[in-house]
């Protein structure tokens, strides 16, 4: 009951706002509903998830990948706010990636949409940086010794996403079918691929 | 600023809480402040620096239990009334009472069929044309971060400062948050990757050859031989 008393204030208190904003020009409803049909669903992690199956079929653009995640994520189409500057780390057999924003939010909207509630939490946020084997660990990932990590908290203006290694036995598949093997935690990297 | 938004490192937040085939948005009011906190920017100017410094300004107790759309919702409030764009009885009243300043050009306003394009344009705070910032460092070198404690609003997190990294990318000059932040001050400063040894961060907790990477701007950082060996 105090959690809907408390919905039912945000949610009044956020209508007021934008009659507000609304009434001083600043924005209008159209362009909110447009704003949000866009990242809820146009720009998600479809998008990474063909940047990764390109890479994984053409070496050139694995490296232009590599070199300049932002031209390259651009070739596909996948652009802008929050990505203008995408960096694209590679795990290997020796080291493996996880991304983590520890002030804030940060995440690469062209490319994975806007992230899931536990990427902006406070035990994610609180732990990846500094227990990034056990938090693994909560998602199932477990590595072997050999394999460092590599944790990127993107602090300032890059963004980062994680190229997964290519699954074994999938020599020879599409560009289509290797894209839908790979998930969203896949390019955060709390997960395999 | 050493503020609760600061959590790297932090103990106590238990286990991470993941949801299945979580939504983009939990509840519609999340769905307006997402589009309006995005939108005003084209009237108002405003960006993330000014925003997240807002945030942070938050007393820690309200931030936890505050969901994340809440957090945008109140931080804009406080850019708005800075800027002179929001006013108290316009809050109470769900009004709007007073015109907006003068610099503000409602023209900018974001218009449904320009935002897909404006969406992937995007609004980098690189500064490719600058002549004159800092740019002390090249990739392999060795630094340490600052020792610095600011009350305004800083990128550089607490679990990283004053210790030792490794420059392992430039990225070229960008506007620095800190100062952007607090005074609008937009001159740029060479931005780099630094990679820190996880162990210099957490002792023997961390496994060895596990490494932390930040992005941190010249002004972040000081030589190695300027201050005592950790």
């Amino acid at each position: 009951m105090a959690h809907d008393h408390e919905e039912r204030g945000i949610a009044l208190r956020v209508k007021a706002l934008e009659q507000i904003l609304t009434e001083k020009g600043l924005v209008n409803a159209r362009a909110i509903d447009e704003f949000v049909d866009i990242y809820e669903n146009r720009i998600g992690p479809r998008n990474g998830a063909r940047v990764v199956a390109r890479a994984w079929t053409d070496p050139n653009y694995r490296k232009r990948l590599l070199e300049n995640g932002a031209a390259a994520a651009a070739e596909l189409g996948y652009s802008g706010v929050q990505g203008e500057h995408l960096v694209v780390v590679e795990n290997t057999e020796e080291r493996h990636n996880l991304v983590v924003c520890t002030l804030c939010s940060c995440y690469p909207w062209p490319v994975l949409g806007l992230p899931p509630v536990w990427y902006k939490s406070p035990p994610y946020r609180a732990r990846a940086v500094r227990e990034p084997r056990k938090v693994l660990e909560e998602f199932g990932v477990e590595l072997p010794a050999h394999v460092k990590i590599r944790v990127w908290d993107s602090n300032a203006d890059m963004r980062y996403m994680v190229l997964p290694q290519q699954p074994e036995g999938t020599a020879g598949f599409s560009e289509e079918q290797l894209a839908a093997l790979v998930t969203r935690d896949g390019m955060i990297g709390t997960a395999l691929v | 600023m050493d503020g609760i938004h600061d959590m790297g490192g932090m103990h106590g937040f238990g286990r991470i809480e993941r949801e299945e085939n979580e939504p983009a948005f939990h509840a519609d009011w999340e769905r307006r402040v997402f589009g309006y906190a995005n939108l005003v920017t084209f009237v108002t100017g405003h960006g993330d620096d000014q925003l997240r410094r807002e945030i942070e300004r938050i007393p820690p107790a309200e931030y936890l239990k505050s969901s994340y759309y809440e957090l945008w919702h109140k931080s804009l409030i406080s850019v708005l009334r800075e800027l002179g764009a929001l006013s108290d009885d316009e809050l109470a009243a769900g009004r709007a009472f007073h015109p907006l300043p003068a610099t503000f050009d409602p023209a900018n306003q974001a218009q449904p069929q320009a935002l897909w394009k404006a969406v992937h344009a995007g609004a980098s705070q690189s500064a490719p044309g600058a002549t004159s910032f800092g740019h002390r460092f090249r990739v392999g070198d060795r630094a340490r971060t600052k020792e610095t404690m600011p009350y305004g609003h800083t990128r550089l997190p607490r679990y990283a400062r004053g210790r030792v990294c490794t420059i392992v990318a430039e990225r070229g000059p960008f506007i620095v948050a800190d100062r952007n932040s607090e005074k609008r001050d937009t001159t740029p400063d060479t931005l780099y990757t630094v990679e820190f040894d996880a162990q210099d961060l957490w002792a023997t907790e961390a496994s060895t050859g596990d490494t932390v990477l930040i992005d941190a701007w010249d002004c972040y950082l000081d030589p190695l031989d300027e201050g005592t060996a950790r």
